[in-house]
């Protein structure tokens, strides 16, 4: 690509400390280069991108409303509500599912996690508020495609979804998927 | 080159407001008007940060969205008290491109016989947040000036050649070109200050 010739461009009647100024714009914008051009798709912000963690959380309010009602039928044995949870780039292969059960008289909420992907090893899972880990849901140890029973002693209408960490870490492998 | 374009002028502009971080704070309290505005903003420096690092539309596209979700989630964690807002979106966006780059399979590497003497790890940094800042502050230009410059830096065209497309006076694409310059060399003093 060819350079623009900067006397050309402003003329020689800038002289001085604006001259040295508009050239320090000039090596800018030959340094930086040209801004590419757009995809269609990144044209406006996707509705998955601001709404995603509204959903969830608004998608956990639900469940946990209907989890009162259920309880309150007289319940059943299967799961309440179950979540999708999908690798972050940082495990992009790994995934699970959570299945939460009706919350007890004592305000627990039972979960049964089937986790498949995750390098052998100890995690944990959280609930997350912001998007960020905030309150463990306790651990446990991943072998091959692991069966986890954990517990969320909250409430849960306060988070807007799950994530699994390393214990220690902030660092996000999964979390819960839009839905 | 010289990174900081910051100099000592007779008339400095008013003190500078951190726009963006007034977008990031309206996010943190869940303003869905905030965060589109922060999006226009942002859409193109980050999208070319992150085909500038993985190299493949597709990846760039994802790493788009994957920032823009981080914004959204962690809007709340920006301390204005510790920097304006560009350079923590930078580093948001700069996360997420290197999350996807990890994410990929590794690939066995062949070690040199000699040192490699492109720029470093540094530099290559340097010239990110350079273009990043670039790019955003040509949003910022009225379209008039943004279109002469954009057809005069990376379009090859003469200014005669860019009256001639346009359709105005050469004086016109002159003045525009000038003032387009002086107004990107405002803005990126602006953000060193």
């Amino acid at each position: 690509m060819k350079t623009p010739d900067f006397d050309a461009l402003v003329g020689d009647d800038v002289g001085g400390e604006e001259r040295a100024r508009l050239r320090r714009a000039h090596d800018a914008l030959v340094t930086a280069g040209p801004p590419p051009e757009l995809p269609a798709r990144l044209g406006q912000p996707r509705a998955s991108t601001r709404g995603r963690l509204l959903a969830l959380a608004a998608a956990i309010a639900v469940a946990a409303a209907f989890a009162g009602g259920w309880v309150a039928r007289g319940g059943g044995e299967g799961p309440d509500f179950t979540l999708a949870m999908r690798g972050t780039p940082a495990a992009a292969s790994a995934s699970a599912e959570l299945d939460v059960f009706a919350i007890d008289e004592a305000g627990n909420w039972p979960m049964e996690m089937t986790v498949s992907g995750l390098a052998d090893g100890r995690y944990e899972l959280v609930l997350t508020r912001g998007g960020e880990p905030v309150a463990s849901c306790g651990a446990f140890l991943v072998r091959g495609r692991t069966v986890a029973r954990l517990n969320a002693p909250y409430r849960l209408k306060e988070y807007d979804g799950w994530a699994i960490v390393r214990p220690g870490s902030d660092r996000i492998l999964l979390r819960t998927s839009e839905i | 080159m010289e990174l900081a374009l910051a100099s000592p002028r007779a008339a400095p502009p008013s003190p500078p407001v951190d726009a963006d971080g007034e977008l990031v704070a309206r996010v943190a309290r869940g303003d869905g008007g905030a965060f589109e505005a922060l999006y226009r903003r942002y859409v193109r420096p980050v999208y070319a940060l992150a085909l500038r690092r993985l190299g493949d539309r597709h990846s760039a596209e994802d790493a788009v969205q994957e920032t823009f979700a981080a914004v959204w989630r962690s809007a709340r964690t920006f301390r204005p008290e510790r920097g304006p807002a560009a350079p923590w979106l930078f580093s948001i966006a700069r996360n997420a491109a290197v999350d996807r780059l990890r994410a990929r399979a590794p690939v066995v590497a062949e070690v040199p016989d000699f040192p490699d003497e492109a720029a470093g790890p540094s530099a290559h940094a340097e010239a990110e947040w350079l273009a990043w800042r670039v790019h955003r502050a040509l949003e910022e230009l009225p379209a008039t000036e943004r279109e002469v410059i954009a057809l005069a830096y990376w379009g090859g065209r003469s200014q005669s050649e860019v009256a001639a497309q346009l359709g105005i006076p050469l004086g016109t694409v002159k003045t525009r070109t000038r003032s387009g310059l002086a107004r990107l060399a405002d803005l990126l003093e602006g953000e060193l200050e």
